[in-house]
Protein backbone atom coordinates (compact mmCIF):
# COMPACT_ATOMS: atom_id res chain seq x y z
CA UNK A 1 0.00 0.00 0.00
CA UNK A 2 2.49 2.45 0.61
CA UNK A 3 2.57 5.15 2.71
CA UNK A 4 -1.28 5.87 2.25
CA UNK A 5 -2.74 8.52 3.93
CA UNK A 6 -4.77 7.86 7.08
CA UNK A 7 -7.66 9.69 5.80
CA UNK A 8 -8.30 8.13 2.32
CA UNK A 9 -6.77 4.79 3.23
CA UNK A 10 -10.12 2.04 3.79
CA UNK A 11 -9.54 0.80 7.63
CA UNK A 12 -8.12 -2.82 8.40
CA UNK A 13 -9.82 -3.54 11.43
CA UNK A 14 -11.88 -6.16 9.56
CA UNK A 15 -9.27 -7.19 6.68
CA UNK A 16 -8.06 -10.74 9.13
CA UNK A 17 -10.08 -13.59 10.03
CA UNK A 18 -13.37 -12.68 8.25
CA UNK A 19 -13.66 -14.74 5.19
CA UNK A 20 -14.88 -12.47 2.13
CA UNK A 21 -18.31 -14.86 1.78
CA UNK A 22 -19.32 -12.96 5.54
CA UNK A 23 -17.81 -9.92 4.24
CA UNK A 24 -20.50 -9.67 0.97
CA UNK A 25 -23.61 -9.80 2.93
CA UNK A 26 -22.30 -7.58 5.70
CA UNK A 27 -21.99 -5.08 3.06
CA UNK A 28 -25.27 -6.12 0.95
CA UNK A 29 -27.20 -4.87 4.46
CA UNK A 30 -25.24 -1.51 4.09
CA UNK A 31 -22.05 -2.48 6.44
CA UNK A 32 -19.63 0.52 5.34
CA UNK A 33 -16.89 -1.31 7.47
CA UNK A 34 -17.39 -4.27 5.37
CA UNK A 35 -17.10 -2.39 2.00
CA UNK A 36 -14.00 -0.78 3.36
CA UNK A 37 -12.61 -3.96 4.04
CA UNK A 38 -13.61 -5.93 1.14
CA UNK A 39 -12.02 -2.66 -1.02
CA UNK A 40 -8.97 -2.98 1.26
CA UNK A 41 -8.42 -6.69 0.66
CA UNK A 42 -8.74 -6.50 -3.00
CA UNK A 43 -8.30 -2.73 -4.37
CA UNK A 44 -4.44 -3.76 -5.01
CA UNK A 45 -4.80 -6.68 -7.27
CA UNK A 46 -7.30 -4.81 -9.00
CA UNK A 47 -5.01 -2.24 -9.69
CA UNK A 48 -2.22 -4.53 -10.98
CA UNK A 49 -4.50 -6.30 -13.21
CA UNK A 50 -5.55 -3.72 -14.58
CA UNK A 51 -1.93 -1.75 -14.67
CA UNK A 52 -0.80 -4.92 -16.59
CA UNK A 53 -3.56 -5.16 -19.24
CA UNK A 54 -3.66 -1.19 -20.03
CA UNK A 55 -0.22 -0.24 -19.39
CA UNK A 56 -1.28 3.39 -18.99
CA UNK A 57 -1.43 4.81 -15.69
CA UNK A 58 -4.10 7.29 -15.86
CA UNK A 59 -6.23 4.20 -17.73
CA UNK A 60 -5.51 1.55 -15.19
CA UNK A 61 -6.60 3.96 -12.10
CA UNK A 62 -9.92 4.73 -14.07
CA UNK A 63 -10.19 1.07 -15.13
CA UNK A 64 -9.80 0.37 -11.65
CA UNK A 65 -12.32 2.73 -10.01
CA UNK A 66 -15.06 1.39 -12.32
CA UNK A 67 -14.18 -2.26 -11.77
CA UNK A 68 -14.27 -2.19 -8.13
CA UNK A 69 -17.19 0.68 -8.35
CA UNK A 70 -19.18 -1.87 -10.27
CA UNK A 71 -18.42 -5.14 -8.27
CA UNK A 72 -19.51 -3.20 -4.85
CA UNK A 73 -22.62 -1.60 -6.31
CA UNK A 74 -23.41 -5.23 -7.77
CA UNK A 75 -22.64 -7.53 -4.73
CA UNK A 76 -26.02 -8.95 -4.70
CA UNK A 77 -25.15 -10.48 -7.76
CA UNK A 78 -21.76 -11.95 -6.48
CA UNK A 79 -23.81 -15.80 -5.89
CA UNK A 80 -20.67 -17.40 -4.38
CA UNK A 81 -20.35 -19.70 -6.95
CA UNK A 82 -16.63 -18.53 -6.99
CA UNK A 83 -14.19 -17.05 -5.27
CA UNK A 84 -14.75 -13.36 -4.12
CA UNK A 85 -11.43 -12.56 -6.27
CA UNK A 86 -11.97 -14.51 -9.16
CA UNK A 87 -15.55 -12.61 -9.47
CA UNK A 88 -13.91 -9.35 -8.84
CA UNK A 89 -11.18 -9.93 -11.49
CA UNK A 90 -13.88 -11.09 -14.07
CA UNK A 91 -15.38 -7.90 -13.90
CA UNK A 92 -12.02 -6.11 -14.00
CA UNK A 93 -11.05 -8.20 -17.14
CA UNK A 94 -14.15 -6.51 -18.98
CA UNK A 95 -13.85 -2.87 -17.62
CA UNK A 96 -10.17 -3.61 -19.22
CA UNK A 97 -11.34 -5.21 -22.50
CA UNK A 98 -14.05 -2.54 -22.60
CA UNK A 99 -11.71 0.48 -23.01
CA UNK A 100 -9.26 -1.50 -24.73
CA UNK A 101 -11.40 -2.11 -27.13
CA UNK A 102 -12.53 1.64 -27.29
CA UNK A 103 -8.59 3.02 -27.04
CA UNK A 104 -8.82 0.70 -30.44
CA UNK A 105 -11.62 3.26 -32.42
CA UNK A 106 -9.06 5.73 -31.32
CA UNK A 107 -5.51 7.29 -32.19
CA UNK A 108 -2.76 5.84 -30.07
CA UNK A 109 -1.99 7.93 -27.10
CA UNK A 110 1.51 7.62 -25.68
CA UNK A 111 0.38 7.12 -22.03
CA UNK A 112 2.63 8.72 -19.20
CA UNK A 113 5.43 6.68 -18.00
CA UNK A 114 4.27 3.95 -15.06
CA UNK A 115 6.79 5.28 -12.27
CA UNK A 116 6.54 8.81 -13.37
CA UNK A 117 5.32 9.57 -9.73
CA UNK A 118 7.83 7.53 -7.69
CA UNK A 119 10.77 8.91 -8.16
CA UNK A 120 12.78 6.75 -5.43
CA UNK A 121 12.31 4.06 -8.10
CA UNK A 122 13.61 5.86 -10.77
CA UNK A 123 16.19 3.67 -11.31
CA UNK A 124 13.13 0.75 -12.74
CA UNK A 125 11.57 3.21 -15.02
CA UNK A 126 13.79 2.14 -18.27
CA UNK A 127 12.86 -1.81 -16.76
CA UNK A 128 9.04 -0.67 -16.08
CA UNK A 129 8.84 1.12 -19.61
CA UNK A 130 10.32 -2.33 -21.54
CA UNK A 131 7.98 -4.41 -19.71
CA UNK A 132 4.96 -2.37 -20.86
CA UNK A 133 5.84 -2.08 -24.26
CA UNK A 134 6.21 -5.75 -23.98
CA UNK A 135 3.06 -6.78 -22.34
CA UNK A 136 0.83 -4.16 -24.88
CA UNK A 137 2.28 -5.69 -27.65
CA UNK A 138 0.28 -9.05 -26.49
CA UNK A 139 -3.14 -9.80 -27.11
CA UNK A 140 -5.14 -9.15 -24.10
CA UNK A 141 -5.92 -12.53 -22.98
CA UNK A 142 -2.32 -13.39 -23.08
CA UNK A 143 -2.13 -10.04 -20.72
CA UNK A 144 -3.99 -11.20 -18.42
CA UNK A 145 -3.19 -14.56 -17.89
CA UNK A 146 0.37 -13.63 -17.44
CA UNK A 147 -0.19 -10.91 -14.92
CA UNK A 148 -2.94 -12.89 -12.64
CA UNK A 149 -0.41 -15.70 -12.83
CA UNK A 150 3.13 -13.68 -12.78
CA UNK A 151 1.99 -10.88 -10.65
CA UNK A 152 -1.18 -12.11 -8.36
CA UNK A 153 -0.07 -15.63 -8.24
CA UNK A 154 -3.13 -16.78 -9.53
CA UNK A 155 -3.95 -20.86 -9.89
CA UNK A 156 -5.11 -22.07 -13.57
CA UNK A 157 -7.96 -22.83 -12.00
CA UNK A 158 -8.60 -19.53 -10.85
CA UNK A 159 -7.66 -17.73 -14.23
CA UNK A 160 -10.16 -19.89 -15.73
CA UNK A 161 -12.67 -18.82 -13.91
CA UNK A 162 -11.91 -15.24 -13.88
CA UNK A 163 -11.33 -15.54 -17.75
CA UNK A 164 -14.61 -17.89 -17.87
CA UNK A 165 -12.43 -19.49 -20.18
CA UNK A 166 -11.27 -23.75 -19.77
CA UNK A 167 -7.72 -24.24 -17.66
CA UNK A 168 -6.37 -25.51 -21.62
CA UNK A 169 -7.30 -22.19 -22.65
CA UNK A 170 -4.87 -20.55 -20.10
CA UNK A 171 -2.26 -23.49 -20.20
CA UNK A 172 -1.83 -22.31 -23.83
CA UNK A 173 -1.84 -18.67 -23.10
CA UNK A 174 0.04 -18.48 -20.79
CA UNK A 175 2.91 -20.75 -22.95
CA UNK A 176 1.95 -18.53 -25.75
CA UNK A 177 2.21 -15.31 -23.78
CA UNK A 178 5.48 -16.05 -21.82
CA UNK A 179 7.22 -16.47 -25.00
CA UNK A 180 5.94 -13.59 -26.98
CA UNK A 181 7.19 -11.58 -23.86
CA UNK A 182 10.47 -12.91 -23.27
CA UNK A 183 10.87 -12.21 -27.59
CA UNK A 184 9.64 -8.69 -27.29
CA UNK A 185 11.38 -8.03 -23.76
CA UNK A 186 14.52 -8.98 -25.19
CA UNK A 187 16.05 -12.31 -23.84
CA UNK A 188 19.34 -10.88 -23.39
CA UNK A 189 18.23 -8.56 -20.95
CA UNK A 190 16.77 -11.35 -18.81
CA UNK B 1 21.94 -33.37 -22.13
CA UNK B 2 21.75 -36.51 -21.83
CA UNK B 3 18.22 -38.35 -22.06
CA UNK B 4 19.34 -41.64 -21.30
CA UNK B 5 20.51 -39.99 -18.00
CA UNK B 6 16.92 -39.07 -16.97
CA UNK B 7 13.90 -40.62 -16.54
CA UNK B 8 12.27 -37.87 -19.26
CA UNK B 9 13.75 -36.57 -22.96
CA UNK B 10 13.57 -33.00 -23.59
CA UNK B 11 10.48 -33.48 -26.05
CA UNK B 12 8.07 -34.90 -22.98
CA UNK B 13 9.37 -32.03 -20.59
CA UNK B 14 9.30 -28.89 -22.56
CA UNK B 15 5.45 -29.48 -22.33
CA UNK B 16 5.27 -29.77 -18.87
CA UNK B 17 7.81 -26.99 -17.95
CA UNK B 18 5.27 -24.22 -17.75
CA UNK B 19 3.14 -26.03 -15.54
CA UNK B 20 6.26 -27.02 -13.66
CA UNK B 21 6.96 -23.52 -13.17
CA UNK B 22 3.48 -22.63 -11.79
CA UNK B 23 3.49 -25.50 -9.20
CA UNK B 24 0.29 -27.20 -11.39
CA UNK B 25 2.13 -30.15 -11.84
CA UNK B 26 1.06 -33.35 -9.72
CA UNK B 27 3.47 -34.65 -7.69
CA UNK B 28 4.63 -37.69 -9.55
CA UNK B 29 5.80 -35.52 -12.56
CA UNK B 30 7.38 -33.25 -11.01
CA UNK B 31 9.47 -35.41 -9.80
CA UNK B 32 10.15 -37.07 -13.52
CA UNK B 33 10.95 -33.14 -14.31
CA UNK B 34 12.94 -32.04 -11.84
CA UNK B 35 16.19 -34.77 -12.75
CA UNK B 36 15.44 -33.55 -15.86
CA UNK B 37 16.19 -30.00 -15.56
CA UNK B 38 19.72 -30.85 -13.28
CA UNK B 39 21.33 -32.71 -16.14
CA UNK B 40 19.63 -30.75 -19.28
CA UNK B 41 20.98 -26.88 -19.68
CA UNK B 42 18.62 -26.19 -22.31
CA UNK B 43 15.34 -26.79 -20.21
CA UNK B 44 16.96 -24.87 -16.76
CA UNK B 45 17.63 -22.31 -19.22
CA UNK B 46 14.41 -22.39 -20.13
CA UNK B 47 12.78 -22.60 -16.66
CA UNK B 48 15.63 -19.82 -15.54
CA UNK B 49 14.58 -17.57 -18.86
CA UNK B 50 10.77 -18.10 -17.21
CA UNK B 51 11.11 -17.14 -13.75
CA UNK B 52 13.42 -13.91 -14.89
CA UNK B 53 10.89 -12.66 -17.09
CA UNK B 54 8.18 -13.42 -14.20
CA UNK B 55 10.71 -11.25 -11.54
CA UNK B 56 10.81 -8.21 -14.48
CA UNK B 57 6.73 -8.48 -14.65
CA UNK B 58 6.57 -8.42 -11.07
CA UNK B 59 8.87 -5.57 -10.43
CA UNK B 60 7.48 -3.30 -13.55
CA UNK B 61 3.81 -3.83 -12.29
CA UNK B 62 4.37 -3.99 -8.69
CA UNK B 63 3.37 -0.80 -8.26
CA UNK B 64 1.30 0.67 -5.41
CA UNK B 65 -2.54 1.85 -6.04
CA UNK B 66 -3.17 5.27 -6.11
CA UNK B 67 -3.64 6.54 -2.83
CA UNK B 68 -6.77 8.66 -3.22
CA UNK B 69 -8.51 5.02 -5.00
CA UNK B 70 -10.72 4.90 -2.17
CA UNK B 71 -11.89 8.37 -2.06
CA UNK B 72 -12.67 8.41 -5.99
CA UNK B 73 -14.65 4.98 -5.69
CA UNK B 74 -16.49 5.91 -2.18
CA UNK B 75 -17.68 9.23 -3.68
CA UNK B 76 -18.66 7.49 -6.88
CA UNK B 77 -20.90 4.98 -4.81
CA UNK B 78 -22.20 7.64 -3.22
CA UNK B 79 -23.43 9.45 -6.07
CA UNK B 80 -24.42 6.24 -7.88
CA UNK B 81 -26.60 5.74 -4.68
CA UNK B 82 -27.96 9.06 -4.82
CA UNK B 83 -28.16 8.86 -8.57
CA UNK B 84 -30.07 5.41 -7.83
CA UNK B 85 -32.87 7.06 -5.35
CA UNK B 86 -33.19 9.96 -7.48
CA UNK B 87 -34.19 7.13 -10.12
CA UNK B 88 -36.28 5.21 -7.76
CA UNK B 89 -38.24 8.76 -6.73
CA UNK B 90 -38.72 9.89 -10.23
CA UNK B 91 -40.35 5.98 -11.27
CA UNK B 92 -42.65 6.88 -7.82
CA UNK B 93 -43.77 9.67 -8.99
CA UNK B 94 -44.34 8.33 -13.04
CA UNK B 95 -46.38 5.65 -11.44
CA UNK B 96 -48.43 7.60 -9.67
CA UNK B 97 -49.36 9.89 -12.11
CA UNK B 98 -49.82 7.59 -14.43
CA UNK B 99 -52.27 5.81 -11.85
CA UNK B 100 -54.08 9.06 -11.89
CA UNK B 101 -54.38 9.80 -15.25
CA UNK B 102 -55.55 5.98 -15.64
CA UNK B 103 -57.87 6.74 -12.99
CA UNK B 104 -59.30 10.50 -14.55
CA UNK B 105 -59.65 8.69 -18.06
CA UNK B 106 -61.96 5.59 -16.69
CA UNK B 107 -63.68 7.33 -14.33
CA UNK B 108 -66.01 8.41 -16.77
CA UNK B 109 -66.65 5.16 -18.09
CA UNK B 110 -67.13 4.09 -14.63
CA UNK B 111 -69.70 6.62 -14.20
CA UNK B 112 -71.32 5.91 -17.38
CA UNK B 113 -75.03 4.88 -15.87
CA UNK B 114 -77.39 6.43 -17.60
CA UNK B 115 -78.75 7.56 -14.54
CA UNK B 116 -76.09 9.38 -13.37
CA UNK B 117 -75.22 10.77 -16.75
CA UNK B 118 -78.55 13.09 -16.89
CA UNK B 119 -78.15 13.75 -13.41
CA UNK B 120 -74.63 15.17 -14.47
CA UNK B 121 -76.50 16.78 -17.46
CA UNK B 122 -79.18 18.57 -15.18
CA UNK B 123 -76.71 19.86 -12.64
CA UNK B 124 -74.33 20.94 -14.80
CA UNK B 125 -76.35 23.30 -17.72
CA UNK B 126 -79.79 25.21 -16.83
CA UNK B 127 -82.76 23.51 -17.23
CA UNK B 128 -84.19 24.02 -20.58
CA UNK B 129 -87.73 24.90 -20.97
CA UNK B 130 -88.95 22.35 -23.46
CA UNK B 131 -89.72 19.43 -21.90
CA UNK B 132 -86.96 17.32 -20.28
CA UNK B 133 -86.71 13.67 -21.45
CA UNK B 134 -87.28 12.29 -18.28
CA UNK B 135 -90.24 14.79 -17.72
CA UNK B 136 -92.19 12.09 -17.22
CA UNK B 137 -93.20 8.67 -17.91
CA UNK B 138 -93.35 7.04 -21.56
CA UNK B 139 -96.92 6.74 -21.64
CA UNK B 140 -97.79 10.50 -20.13
CA UNK B 141 -99.00 12.76 -22.69
CA UNK B 142 -96.73 14.81 -25.04
CA UNK B 143 -95.88 17.99 -23.67
CA UNK B 144 -94.88 21.18 -24.93
CA UNK B 145 -94.40 24.98 -24.19
CA UNK B 146 -97.91 25.44 -25.36
CA UNK B 147 -99.46 22.44 -25.10
CA UNK B 148 -103.51 22.70 -26.50
CA UNK B 149 -105.64 21.95 -24.04
CA UNK B 150 -107.89 19.80 -24.61
CA UNK B 151 -110.70 21.82 -23.82
CA UNK B 152 -111.93 25.64 -23.79
CA UNK B 153 -109.15 27.44 -21.78
CA UNK B 154 -110.72 28.55 -18.28
CA UNK B 155 -108.80 30.85 -16.48
CA UNK B 156 -107.01 29.18 -13.42
CA UNK B 157 -105.42 31.48 -11.78
CA UNK B 158 -102.73 30.45 -8.74
CA UNK B 159 -103.11 32.93 -5.93
CA UNK B 160 -100.71 35.60 -5.47
CA UNK B 161 -99.91 36.63 -8.66
CA UNK B 162 -96.68 38.46 -7.64
CA UNK B 163 -96.07 39.77 -11.10
CA UNK B 164 -97.90 43.00 -9.59
CA UNK B 165 -96.44 42.68 -5.75
CA UNK B 166 -94.34 45.39 -5.50
CA UNK B 167 -91.41 43.93 -3.95
CA UNK B 168 -91.62 41.67 -6.67
CA UNK B 169 -91.82 44.34 -9.56
CA UNK B 170 -88.78 46.12 -7.19
CA UNK B 171 -87.21 42.77 -7.89
CA UNK B 172 -87.32 42.99 -11.60
CA UNK B 173 -86.46 45.75 -12.13
CA UNK B 174 -83.42 45.19 -10.52
CA UNK B 175 -80.08 44.74 -12.93
CA UNK B 176 -79.71 41.25 -11.57
CA UNK B 177 -80.16 38.35 -14.18
CA UNK B 178 -79.17 35.47 -12.20
CA UNK B 179 -81.57 32.78 -11.63
CA UNK B 180 -80.09 29.43 -10.27
CA UNK B 181 -81.21 26.66 -12.65
CA UNK B 182 -84.13 24.83 -11.22
CA UNK B 183 -84.27 21.40 -11.16
CA UNK B 184 -86.93 20.19 -13.73
CA UNK B 185 -89.94 19.22 -11.44
CA UNK B 186 -92.15 16.52 -12.22
CA UNK B 187 -94.94 15.31 -10.78
CA UNK B 188 -97.69 13.10 -11.74
CA UNK B 189 -99.22 10.19 -10.71
CA UNK B 190 -101.33 11.88 -7.88
CA UNK B 191 -98.89 12.87 -5.57
CA UNK B 192 -98.59 16.12 -4.05
CA UNK B 193 -95.96 18.80 -5.36
CA UNK B 194 -94.16 21.57 -3.38
CA UNK B 195 -93.23 23.98 -5.52
CA UNK B 196 -91.01 26.85 -3.25
CA UNK B 197 -90.31 30.17 -5.12
CA UNK B 198 -87.50 32.31 -2.97
CA UNK B 199 -85.34 34.85 -2.88
CA UNK B 200 -81.66 33.95 -2.72
CA UNK B 201 -80.18 34.71 0.45
CA UNK B 202 -76.85 36.31 -1.18
CA UNK B 203 -78.38 38.60 -3.19
CA UNK B 204 -75.00 39.04 -5.25
CA UNK B 205 -75.30 38.43 -8.92
CA UNK B 206 -72.85 35.34 -10.35
CA UNK B 207 -71.07 36.57 -13.46
CA UNK B 208 -70.56 33.30 -14.37
CA UNK B 209 -74.33 32.73 -14.46
CA UNK B 210 -75.43 35.80 -16.22
CA UNK B 211 -76.39 33.72 -19.08
CA UNK B 212 -78.70 31.32 -17.37
CA UNK B 213 -82.55 32.80 -18.53
CA UNK B 214 -84.09 35.84 -16.98
CA UNK B 215 -86.50 34.35 -15.82
CA UNK B 216 -89.62 30.94 -14.96
CA UNK B 217 -92.71 30.01 -14.73
CA UNK B 218 -94.25 27.29 -13.19
CA UNK B 219 -96.65 25.96 -15.63
CA UNK B 220 -98.89 22.55 -15.19
CA UNK B 221 -100.09 21.11 -18.48
CA UNK B 222 -102.33 20.15 -19.76
CA UNK B 223 -103.91 23.06 -18.41
CA UNK B 224 -104.85 22.65 -14.56
CA UNK B 225 -108.12 23.84 -15.15
CA UNK B 226 -109.14 20.67 -17.62
CA UNK B 227 -111.41 18.45 -17.06
CA UNK B 228 -108.75 17.16 -14.18
CA UNK B 229 -107.96 20.43 -12.59
CA UNK B 230 -105.80 20.47 -9.74
CA UNK B 231 -106.11 18.87 -6.82
CA UNK B 232 -105.57 20.44 -3.16
CA UNK B 233 -103.87 23.49 -4.09
CA UNK B 234 -102.29 25.90 -1.31
CA UNK B 235 -100.37 28.66 -1.39
CA UNK B 236 -98.38 29.90 1.84
CA UNK B 237 -96.85 33.39 1.57
CA UNK B 238 -93.89 34.12 3.95
CA UNK B 239 -92.79 38.24 4.28
CA UNK B 240 -89.96 39.79 5.86
CA UNK B 241 -90.00 42.43 8.78
CA UNK B 242 -90.06 45.03 6.31
CA UNK B 243 -93.58 43.22 4.95
CA UNK B 244 -91.51 42.18 1.58
CA UNK B 245 -92.36 38.70 0.32
CA UNK B 246 -89.31 36.07 1.07
CA UNK B 247 -91.02 33.08 0.22
CA UNK B 248 -94.04 31.44 -1.71
CA UNK B 249 -95.32 27.84 -1.22
CA UNK B 250 -97.27 26.34 -3.83
CA UNK B 251 -98.32 22.94 -3.42
CA UNK B 252 -100.86 20.94 -5.12
CA UNK B 253 -101.32 17.28 -6.43
CA UNK B 254 -101.42 16.73 -9.92
CA UNK B 255 -104.16 14.08 -11.25
CA UNK B 256 -102.45 11.25 -12.99
CA UNK B 257 -102.05 13.09 -16.30
CA UNK B 258 -100.37 16.06 -15.63
CA UNK B 259 -96.95 17.09 -15.16
CA UNK B 260 -95.88 20.25 -13.65
CA UNK B 261 -92.43 21.28 -15.10
CA UNK B 262 -91.06 24.87 -14.48
CA UNK B 263 -91.09 27.01 -17.83
CA UNK B 264 -89.21 29.50 -19.28
CA UNK B 265 -90.65 32.89 -20.02
CA UNK B 266 -91.49 36.23 -18.83
CA UNK B 267 -95.24 36.46 -20.07
CA UNK B 268 -97.71 36.66 -16.51
CA UNK B 269 -99.86 37.97 -17.83
CA UNK B 270 -103.28 37.35 -15.99
CA UNK B 271 -104.90 36.28 -19.18
CA UNK B 272 -102.43 33.52 -19.31
CA UNK B 273 -104.32 30.25 -20.39
CA UNK B 274 -102.65 28.45 -18.38
CA UNK B 275 -102.17 28.99 -14.24
CA UNK B 276 -98.80 30.31 -14.05
CA UNK B 277 -96.62 31.94 -11.25
CA UNK B 278 -94.33 34.77 -12.62
CA UNK B 279 -90.98 34.43 -10.87
CA UNK B 280 -88.44 37.16 -10.35
CA UNK B 281 -85.67 36.90 -11.75
CA UNK B 282 -83.35 36.62 -9.13
CA UNK B 283 -85.18 34.18 -7.29
CA UNK B 284 -85.01 30.43 -7.27
CA UNK B 285 -87.25 27.97 -7.60
CA UNK B 286 -87.33 24.17 -5.55
CA UNK B 287 -89.73 21.60 -6.36
CA UNK B 288 -90.04 18.52 -4.89
CA UNK B 289 -92.42 15.62 -4.76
Amino acid sequence: MGTAKADQSPPRTLDTGVADRELVPRCIGGDEEALRCLFARHHRYVWLLCNGMLAHRQDAEDAAQEALIRALKNLRRFRGDSTFRTWLHRIAVNVCLDLLRRRARTPEQPGPPLLEEHPSRAGDVSLALRVREALASLPPNYRAVLVMREVEGFSYAEIADALGCSTEDVKNWLHRGRRLFRERYGAQEI
Amino acid sequence: MSEEATPLGCTRVEPLLDAYIDGELDAARAQLVAPHLMTCARCSEEVAACSAAANALRTALDLPPPEHLWTLVEAELRARRGRAWAWRLALVAAALAASVAIALVLAPARNADPRLASAAKVALKPQPVKQHPTAGPPQGPELGPEPSPPAPPKRTQLPGRHAHHPRVRKLHAGQRRYVKPAPMALARADQPVLVVVSEPADPQPQPSARELSASYKIAVSPDPAGPDGLESLNVAKQYGPNGDLQRLDISFTLPGNLVASPMEGKGHDEDSRKGSIDIPDNWTIACSR
